[in-house]
C-alpha cells in the first residue's frame, strides 16, 4: 500500500466523500423530478442528504477495513522492529564481552611479557621458575600455579589443556607427569567428573626448556569448567615465555660456569708466572751485577772477557724478558700503574739500540719541533727494546733497521721500520694477544715467548699513549708507538726574571 | 754536597748472593756498606749507629720490608730506597712512598741503584716535608707528594716533588739551572734543560693559579728558579 502520497489520498477520499454522493442525489432527484414534475426542493435537500450519509457509511465501513489492516500491518512492523533491536542488542553485549575477554588476555599478556623481562636472569634455574611462578600466580589471579622441569628422555610434547589420572597411577611425584600423561591418560572431556588421578585433574602447558629439557606449567583444575579456546592459547603463550626466560638461565648459567672456569685457570696462569718471575728476579740480579764486576777486574784475559760480556749481555736480556713477564703479570692483576716523567725519546732510541747489540745498519731521524714525551721511562725503553729486539729477530741479517720519531700537537711517535717478513692481516689482528705468536714468528725466532707485543700494547695504553702495526707480507713491518708529549722549549718572556735567556737548543749532557 | 766522611748505606735483603753482590757496587762507588739479612737484623744494626740511607728488600721472610721501614721511621726519619718485588700490589707501593724515598723494581741494574743511592742522599737533607707559600694559600705535602690550592688538590709526580723539596730548601733564593738538574735527576736520565722547563711548566699546572704568570715558582732567565714564598712560612717536619 501506499505509492500515492499520503495528501494525495486525503484529497481524493474529501472529493469521494462529497463529491460522489451529491451527484448521485442530484441525479436521483432529476430523475424523480422528471416523473413527478416539479420536485419538492425540500424532498431534493433530504435526498442529497440522504445519499451523503449513505455514502459515507459505505466509505466508512470501507476505509475502516483498510486502516485496520494498514495498523496491524504497523503493529506487525513495530513488533518486529523490536524483535530486531532486541536481537541486536544481545548480539552487542556478546561482542563487548568478547572484547572484554580479549583486552584481559591482552593485558595479562602484556603483564606477563613485563614480568618475563624483569624477572632476574640467574645462574640458578630454580630462582628463575620460583620468580615466573609468581608472576603468572599474580598475572592469572590464581595462587595455585606451579611447575615442573623433568628430563625430557621419554618426554612426549603435551597439548596443553585438562588432564586428569585414571586412578591406576601411582602415587610418584609430579615430576612423571608428563610420562603419566603419555601413557595413561587421555584428555578428559569433563575433567570435574575425573577426579580419581594421582593428583587430581591439573591444567597443563608443555615448556621446551631446551635441548633435553621439558617442563610443565600446571594448574589445579578441580571442578572448573573446561577451558576456553583462547584460554588455551593464552597458556601456552605463558608457557612459551617461562620456557625462553628459564632457556636464557640455563645459557647464562652455562656461560657463567664457563667463565669462573675461566677466571680459575687465568688465576692459576698469574700465579704461576707471578711465582717463576719472582723467582727469577734476585738470582738475575746477581748474576748481571757479577758478571759486569768480574769484568772490571784487573789483568783478565782478554778470552775471559769476551765470555764475561756474553753473560752480562744474556743476563741483561733475560733481565728484560723477566721484566716483561712482570709487566704481563701486573697488567693482569690490573695492577700495572707507571710513573709520569718527561723525557727525551731520542735518546733512550740510542741507549736501547746500543744495548741490543745488534750487527746492523741502523738509523734514527727526528723530525718537528724538539719534544719531551710524558710517560715511564722505563716502561718505554723496556717497550722499545722489544719493538727493535723483535725488528732484528724478524728481520734477515743485513737488513737495515730505522727510527723515526717524530711530534706534533702534543703527540709523540716513534716509527720503527725493518725490511723482513712482514706479517699478514691476521697476525697483525693477533699480535699483541697474549702469548701470541704467528707460524712465522715461530720458524724465525723459536725462543720468543709471546709476551712482548701484549706487554708493549698495555704499557703505552698506560701512558695514555698506543702501539700500531703497519706491515705487508714480504714488504718489511713498522711498528708505531705514540705517546703525550710537550714541546721541549723555554718560556716566552714573561715580567718575573732576570737578564739572558733559557733558550738554548736542548743538549745532552 | 756530601757529607765529609763516607755515607753509611745500610742494605737488607734476605739473598746472601745479591747482598754480597750490591755491598761490592755499592762500596766501590765510594760508600761505606752495612749489611743484614733479616729485618730484625737490620734494627738490631741500627743500635750501634744510624746509616745515611737505608737500601730494603721488600719481600723477606718474617719481618717483611714494609714493615721494617715502618719501624725505621718510627726511630730515626732515615732516606730509605725499596727494591720493591713483583707481588707487590701497586696498593702496598704506593703505602711505601709514606716512608720510602724511592724504589727500584727488582730486577735492575745495580748502577741504577747506585744512581738512585746517590741522587737520594745529594737532596735536601733536612727532610722538609710540608712547604706553605703565601701564608697557606698552597700547601705541599712532599710526603704524600700532594698539592693543595685553593682550586683543589693535584698528585706530583716523584720528580716534581724532588724539584720542589729542592727550590724549597733554598725558599726564595735562586737555584742554578745546572744544581736543579744535577740533584733532581740522576745521570742516566740523561736530563738536560729542556727536562727542567717541561717539568717546572707542568708543575706550574698544579701549583698556579695563572700558570702563564706564575706567583711562586719563577723563572730568573739564564740562571735558573726560585720558589717565592710569598710571606715566607714554611714548617720543619
Amino acid at each position: 500500500m501506499g505509492n500515492p502520497g499520503l495528501w494525495t489520498r486525503v484529497f481524493v477520499g474529501i472529493l469521494a466523500a462529497v463529491l460522489v454522493p451529491t451527484l448521485v442525489a442530484a441525479l436521483v432527484v432529476t430523475l424523480v423530478g422528471g416523473f413527478v414534475d416539479r420536485a419538492d426542493p425540500v424532498l431534493l435537500a433530504l435526498a442529497i442528504l440522504a445519499a451523503i450519509v449513505l455514502w459515507a457509511a459505505i466509505l466508512a465501513v470501507v476505509y475502516t477495513r483498510i486502516l485496520t489492516d494498514e495498523l496491524r500491518s504497523f503493529r506487525d512492523l513495530a513488533e518486529r522492529g523490536e524483535r530486531a533491536d532486541a536481537a541486536g542488542a544481545a548480539q552487542g553485549s556478546a561482542l563487548q564481552r568478547v572484547a572484554g575477554a580479549l583486552d584481559e588476555r591482552n593485558r595479562q599478556v602484556a603483564t606477563l611479557a613485563d614480568g618475563t623481562g624483569s624477572v632476574p636472569i640467574d645462574d640458578e634455574p630454580g630462582r628463575v621458575v620460583d620468580a615466573l611462578v609468581d608472576l603468572v600466580r599474580s598475572v592469572m589471579g590464581d595462587p595455585t600455579w606451579t611447575f615442573a622441569i623433568l628430563a625430557a628422555d621419554d618426554a612426549v610434547a603435551l597439548p596443553p589443556g585438562v588432564y586428569a589420572g585414571d586412578g591406576s597411577g601411582s602415587a610418584e611425584p609430579l615430576v612423571d607427569l608428563h610420562r603419566w600423561a603419555s601413557v595413561t591418560l587421555a584428555e578428559t572431556e569433563t575433567p570435574a567428573a575425573r577426579l580419581e588421578g594421582p593428583w587430581g585433574a591439573f591444567m597443563a602447558v608443555d615448556v621446551r626448556v631446551s635441548e633435553g629439557l621439558h617442563g610443565v606449567l600446571l594448574s589445579p583444575w578441580e571442578g572448573r569448567a573446561a577451558p576456553a579456546q583462547a584460554e588455551l592459547a593464552l597458556l601456552t603463550l605463558v608457557g612459551q615465555t617461562v620456557g625462553t626466560a628459564l632457556e636464557h638461565s640455563l645459557l647464562y648459567a652455562r656461560v657463567r660456569a664457563q667463565a669462573d672456569e675461566l677466571t680459575r685457570l687465568a688465576a692459576v696462569q698469574a700465579d704461576f708466572l707471578r711465582g717463576v718471575t719472582h723467582d727469577l728476579q734476585t738470582p738475575l740480579t746477581s748474576i748481571g751485577a757479577l758478571a759486569t764486576e768480574l769484568r772490571a777486574a784487573p789483568d783478565l784475559p782478554a778470552s775471559a772477557d769476551v765470555d764475561l760480556d756474553t753473560i752480562a749481555h744474556q743476563a741483561e736480556r733475560l733481565r728484560r724478558m723477566v721484566g716483561q713477564l712482570l709487566v704481563a703479570s701486573r697488567l693482569e692483576a690490573g695492577a700495572f700503574t707507571p710513573q709520569v716523567d718527561v723525557f727525551a725519546v731520542p735518546l733512550l732510541v740510542e741507549r736501547v739500540w746500543a744495548a741490543l747489540r745488534a750487527d746492523r745498519p741502523f738509523s734514527l731521524r727526528v723530525e718537528g719541533a724538539p719534544h719531551l714525551a710524558v710517560g715511564d721511562p722505563d716502561r718505554v725503553e723496556q717497550v722499545l727494546w722489544a719493538i727493535l729486539d723483535n725488528a732484528v729477530k724478524y728481520s734477515p741479517a743485513g737488513s737495515p733497521i730505522s727510527v723515526l720519531v717524530d711530534a706534533s700537537h702534543d703527540i709523540l711517535r716513534i716509527a720503527v721500520r725493518d725490511e723482513g717478513a712482514g706479517m699478514d692481516e691476521a697476525t697483525q689482528r693477533s699480535a699483541f694477544e697474549q702469548f701470541f705468536r704467528s707460524d712465522a714468528a715461530r720458524r724465525l725466532a723459536p725462543d720468543g715467548s709471546g709476551i712482548g707485543l701484549y706487554a708493549a700494547r698495555g704499557i703505552m695504553e698506560a701512558m695514555g699513549g698506543g702501539i700500531s702495526i703497519s706491515s705487508r707480507l714480504g714488504a718489511g713491518t713498522t711498528m708505531t708507538l705514540s705517546l703525550p708529549a710537550e714541546p721541549a722549549e723555554a718560556e716566552g718572556p714573561e715580567p718575573v726574571g732576570g737578564p739572558g735567556s733559557l733558550a738554548e737548543p736542548p743538549q745532552r749532557r | 754536597m756530601l757529607p765529609p766522611q763516607r755515607p753509611v748505606i745500610l742494605l737488607v735483603d734476605d739473598d746472601r748472593t745479591l747482598l754480597s753482590v750490591l755491598s761490592r757496587r755499592v762500596s766501590r762507588a765510594g760508600f761505606e756498606v752495612v749489611t743484614a739479612l733479616s729485618g730484625a737484623a737490620a734494627l738490631k744494626s741500627l743500635e750501634s749507629g744510624w746509616p745515611s740511607l737505608l737500601v730494603v728488600d721488600l719481600m723477606m721472610p718474617g719481618m717483611d720490608g714494609f714493615e721494617l721501614c715502618r719501624r725505621v721511621k718510627h726511630i730515626a726519619d732515615l732516606p730509605i730506597i725499596v727494591l720493591s718485588a713483583v707481588d707487590a700490589s701497586e696498593a702496598k707501593v704506593s703505602a711505601l712512598e709514606l716512608y720510602a724515598e724511592d724504589y727500584v723494581t727488582k730486577p735492575f741494574d745495580p748502577d741504577e741503584l747506585v744512581a738512585r743511592i746517590q741522587r737520594v742522599l745529594r737532596r735536601a737533607p733536612a727532610g722538609r716535608t710540608q712547604i706553605s707559600l703565601d701564608g697557606g694559600e698552597v700547601e705541599v705535602d712532599l710526603a704524600t707528594r700532594r698539592v693543595t690550592t685553593p682550586t683543589g688538590t693535584h698528585q706530583l709526580t716523584p720528580t716534581e716533588a724532588r724539584l720542589l723539596q729542592v727550590l724549597a730548601a733554598s725558599v726564595d733564593r735562586i737555584v742554578p739551572t745546572d744544581e736543579l738538574l744535577d740533584r733532581v735527576w740522576t745521570d742516566a736520565d740523561g736530563a738536560d734543560p729542556s727536562y727542567l722547563w717541561v717539568t717546572v711548566r707542568r708543575l706550574r699546572r698544579k701549583l698556579e693559579a695563572d700558570p702563564d704568570r706564575p706567583r711562586y715558582l719563577l723563572t730568573e732567565r739564564g740562571i735558573g728558579y726560585r720558589l717565592a714564598s710569598g710571606t715566607p712560612v714554611a714548617n720543619q717536619a
